[in-house]
């Protein structure tokens, strides 16, 4: 195998839900300028392309991420099921965790089968394999408020070193109380980049990745600020406006304490 | 008496005990980085910094270079008897060490492995080394941390290096990637700026060739030797020894 | 793929703490497996506990991450000289240049669930002493290591159920031969918990005895725990005939059922034959093969269909889970050493517990350990949720 030169990838297309930030195209809106930021709750829509069965036992993430990721896919034209999947996420499921917490502490440990197989991090990367008929690899990863760099690191790897197209998908859900104080993500949030080794007809953007020492980028607006600090998803949110803006550009994205990743944007088009 | 990188194992022991205070493991690195790396016994061997009793370390990490002078001079002075090599001069009795360090972990390692030092003659500072205020020193030490400034930053610096050191004093300045050597390069372009190997990508280091940095050392008023050591190199891991013009 | 080598390796588990101790279990055919008597579980099963984890001391720096995850991740850090060869690894590239990649599926969620049973009366709040950050999030384990460590590089936690840790080496290998890291920490920790206990009970997957692999009575898991790391970098100068490198990764998703996998065991055969392909050998190459074998019903039928599908039925293998247990997020891993283990001591391990092969299992497998020269072997994890992984492993000389 060739010597990798360079960590860098091409954006083929992009997904996006948040608070008051129903998909891609609502969010570049607000992120480019065009229009102001209302916030809403995150309106999550029903899990798509799933069995009913497996569509009944589904949570959050599930739903958050198959929208995130086939709204990525479609944007790059892209068959699902030919992509590598990287999941990164800080928390996995919050809520069913509460639940199996509660149950536990009970009187009665009757667990449900359901809520243990969906308790697992890569719980989400499992349905989405199920409902694309994905059978390339799929990773799930957590690195606390460095998740979203560090799936973007995971990703990078991917495309660098096995020359694949992969799919990015960073997400987070709050969780109830009693556990929501000690870790208070206000509310669900996802991206999903389709990263490929070359440039095609969809490309967006080239993205290069190196290391800094350099703070990380805040957003203008005070309001998208707080959200970017809020949502651990939502560290994406400086690149993702280098990418609405269509502008080239270094953006510097959160990671871990020491270091950050620099990741140079240059437009396709 | 066995040595690696042309110091005896004894010293380099000596030199790393203060760090088992500073966690489980950092004896363990400290101890394999003095080994490993030969600016430290080229320092010793060729009295690089012979007579001077107050240094300034700019970048300092965890304050290695100070664990390594004090245990120099402790060996010496017959703490260790037969463990200084014949043929290297007297080492420098440093009176104080003051290094500078913008990485807080590291600077906690340093302060933890310090904090026994009887003469109290370690001081680490919390801080940018283009920032804070230099006192006057004998001697200034610049290992590996020059092109990790932008280039209007080194200038400033080095001028400031300047105004610090005493007459007689002496910078101690090495240029290129320290970590082991590999996987650095450097191009002689015309306007000084360099291209990497793909691993140094990873880092934007603003580099020079050699000539360019004496260039810059003339212009602040130093007058620089490239040492033995890094002759036949012309790139990686030169050190400079600098004095006043 | 480029070869990396492990410079060093670990692990800790029922069969031992460190090397020496896991080898002399595995020598004697001994299994680690006992009656659970674990907290307050009152399920009839048998689990594979490290012994005096509890009593482990972190140091007073590490405070914010304690629980009993990051105390056997302590205990097996600082087995075998591993932290040491990372220390002077670290002083080799630079702290910056080691990144961290450790496998783990319920990280510190014991201290959860005793949080639970202590919500104030009245407000229902978790008592003071919970540590989200520390001890709950699934990467604490990486954030622990590398603070312990004292490294500055990547650090990631790979969470795929029980393929965690071998995906883990997978992710570091293409760290390092993209350039962004010169060597990396490898491994995963798994500790018991009323999660998985009672979790596995719910799905019926659990054995009242120690599990028995590969058996024709076989009824389930035994769960365990364990703590395994590897120093992972290119090859040096300072190769010998006893290194062990990672020659071949493959990874793949099932696509198919949450918590089964497909009868055929496709997902398992790609995962195999990518990893196989890495390591340019052909299936004929492969002297031994350390199965998943968790000892249920499905994953043995359909790993053993893979298995014959992609080596054939003539490669001796075994799965060792019936000593340690099927330790979750640190299987990977802890299957990765024993591997290292086998090719430095040519010994390939038994499958213990098993007392009749399944003669539907088209393999041939090991119910005495057998010694001779062993080179190249295969590792198979294969997690909930369909996550597939297979590592192939090769001594340099």
């Amino acid at each position: 195998m060739s010597a990798v030169s360079t960590l860098a990838a091409y954006v083929d297309g992009v997904g996006f839900l948040g608070p008051g930030l129903a998909d891609w195209p609502a969010a570049a809106r607000v992120l480019s300028g065009e229009a102001r930021w209302e916030r809403a709750p995150t309106a999550l829509p029903p899990p798509q392309c799933l069995p009913s069965a497996e569509r009944r036992r589904t949570g959050a993430p599930v739903r958050l991420t198959l929208a995130v990721g086939l709204e990525a896919s479609a944007h790059a034209g892209a068959d699902p099921a030919s992509l590598a999947a990287v999941f990164s996420s800080s928390g996995g499921d919050g809520e069913n965790c509460h639940e199996i917490c509660q149950v536990l502490a009970s009187g009665d440990r009757q667990l449900s089968p359901t809520r243990f197989h969906n308790s697992v991090h890569n719980a989400a990367a499992g349905y989405w394999g199920i409902a694309t008929g994905a059978t390339t690899a799929a990773n799930a990863l957590c690195a606390h408020d460095a998740s979203f760099a560090a799936g973007l690191l995971e990703a990078l790897c991917q495309v660098a070193v096995e020359r694949t197209g992969v799919i990015l998908i960073t997400y987070d859900t709050s969780c109830p109380e009693p556990m929501h104080s000690a870790r208070p993500i206000p509310d669900a949030c996802g991206v999903a980049l389709v990263l490929r080794p070359a440039a095609g007809a969809a490309s967006l953007a080239r993205l290069e990745a190196s290391w800094s020492a350099e703070c990380a980028d805040r957003m203008e607006d005070d309001a998208l600020e707080r959200l970017r600090a809020a949502i651990p998803a939502a560290r994406s949110l400086p690149l993702l406006a280098l990418l609405a803006r269509q502008r080239t550009g270094r953006v510097l994205v959160d990671y871990l304490d020491d270091t950050r990743l620099a990741v140079q944007v240059s437009p396709c088009r | 008496m066995s040595r690696r990188g042309g110091a005896p194992a004894q010293l380099t022991d000596a030199a790393s005990a203060c760090y088992r205070a500073a966690g489980p493991f950092a004896w363990r690195f400290a101890r394999a980085k003095l080994a490993l790396d030969p600016v430290f016994g080229a320092i010793l061997a060729h009295g690089l910094l012979a007579g001077r009793a107050r240094i300034l370390d700019l970048g300092c990490g965890q304050g290695l270079l100070a664990a390594w002078l004090l245990a120099a001079h402790a060996c010496h002075a017959g703490a260790a008897p037969g463990v200084w090599p014949a043929g290297w001069p007297a080492p420098p009795k440093v009176e104080s060490y003051r290094g500078v360090e913008i990485n807080p972990r590291e600077v906690a390692r340093a302060r933890r492995a310090f904090a026994l030092d009887p003469g109290a003659r370690v001081q680490i500072v919390h801080g940018d080394i283009r920032d804070v205020d230099y006192a006057a020193a004998d001697a200034v030490v610049l290992l590996d941390v020059l092109h990790y400034l932008d280039y209007p930053a080194q200038e400033k610096v080095l001028q400031r290096v300047r105004r610090a050191l005493v007459p007689q004093g002496v910078l101690l300045l090495r240029i290129g990637d320290a970590a082991g050597g590999a996987g650095f390069l450097l191009s002689q372009a015309v306007d000084g700026t360099v291209a990497l190997l793909r691993r140094r990508r990873w880092v934007r280091l603003h580099c020079r060739a050699l000539a360019a940095w004496q260039a810059l050392l003339g212009r602040c008023g130093f007058r620089a030797q490239a040492l033995p050591m890094s002759a036949g190199t012309p790139f990686v891991n030169v050190l400079l020894r600098a004095e006043l013009a | 793929m480029t070869a990396l080598a492990l410079t060093s390796f670990t692990a800790t588990s029922a069969i031992g703490r460190g090397l020496a101790a896991t080898l002399a279990s595995l020598r004697a055919q001994r299994s680690g497996l006992a009656p659970c008597r674990f907290e307050t579980v009152t399920l009839a099963t048998c689990v594979g506990e490290v012994a005096g984890v509890d009593e482990v001391q972190l140091p007073r720096a590490l405070g914010e991450f304690q629980c009993r995850n990051n105390r056997l991740a302590w205990l097996g850090l600082t087995q075998d000289g591993f932290s040491a060869a990372v220390a002077e690894c670290a002083a080799r590239h630079g702290r910056k240049r080691i990144g961290v990649f450790l496998g783990t599926s319920t990280s510190g969620i014991l201290e959860t669930e005793m949080a639970y049973r202590h919500r104030d009366p009245s407000s229902g709040a978790l008592p003071r002493e919970f540590r989200y950050r520390g001890a709950h999030n699934t990467f604490s384990l990486a954030a622990f290591a590398q603070q312990a460590l004292e490294l500055s590089g990547p650090a990631v936690v790979i969470s795929t159920a029980c393929s965690s840790s071998a995906k883990a080496f997978a992710s570091a290998r293409r760290a390092i031969e993209a350039g962004v890291i010169d060597a990396a920490v490898v491994g995963g920790v798994d500790s018991l918990c009323l999660t998985t206990l009672y979790g596995f009970h719910s799905l019926q997957l659990v054995s009242r005895t120690p599990c028995r692999p590969f058996d024709t009575a076989r009824d389930g898991i035994s769960i365990g725990e364990a703590a395994a790391f590897a120093l992972l970098e290119r090859p040096g100068s300072s190769l010998d005939a006893h290194t062990v490198l990672l020659t071949g990764t493959g990874e793949s998703s099932d696509a198919y059922h949450m918590s089964s996998p497909p009868p055929d065991g496709r997902g398992a055969r790609a995962a195999m034959q990518q990893a196989l392909a890495a390591a340019a050998l052909a299936p004929e190459d492969i002297e031994y093969i350390n199965f998943h074998g968790t000892g249920t019903a499905g994953n043995d039928a359909a790993e053993g269909r893979a298995v014959a599908g992609v080596l054939g039925s003539e490669i001796p293998g075994s799965s060792t889970k019936g000593a340690t247990g099927h330790t979750l997020g640190a299987a990977g891993a802890l299957e990765a050493v024993i591997c290292a283990v086998a090719l430095q001591a040519q010994l390939m391990p038994a499958g213990i517990n098993t007392r009749e092969v399944d003669p539907a299992l088209p393999v041939r497998y090991l119910r005495e350990n057998r010694l001779g020269r062993l080179s190249r072997v295969m590792s198979n994890s294969f997690g909930f949720g369909g996550a597939n992984c297979s590592l192939i492993f090769a001594r340099a000389g």
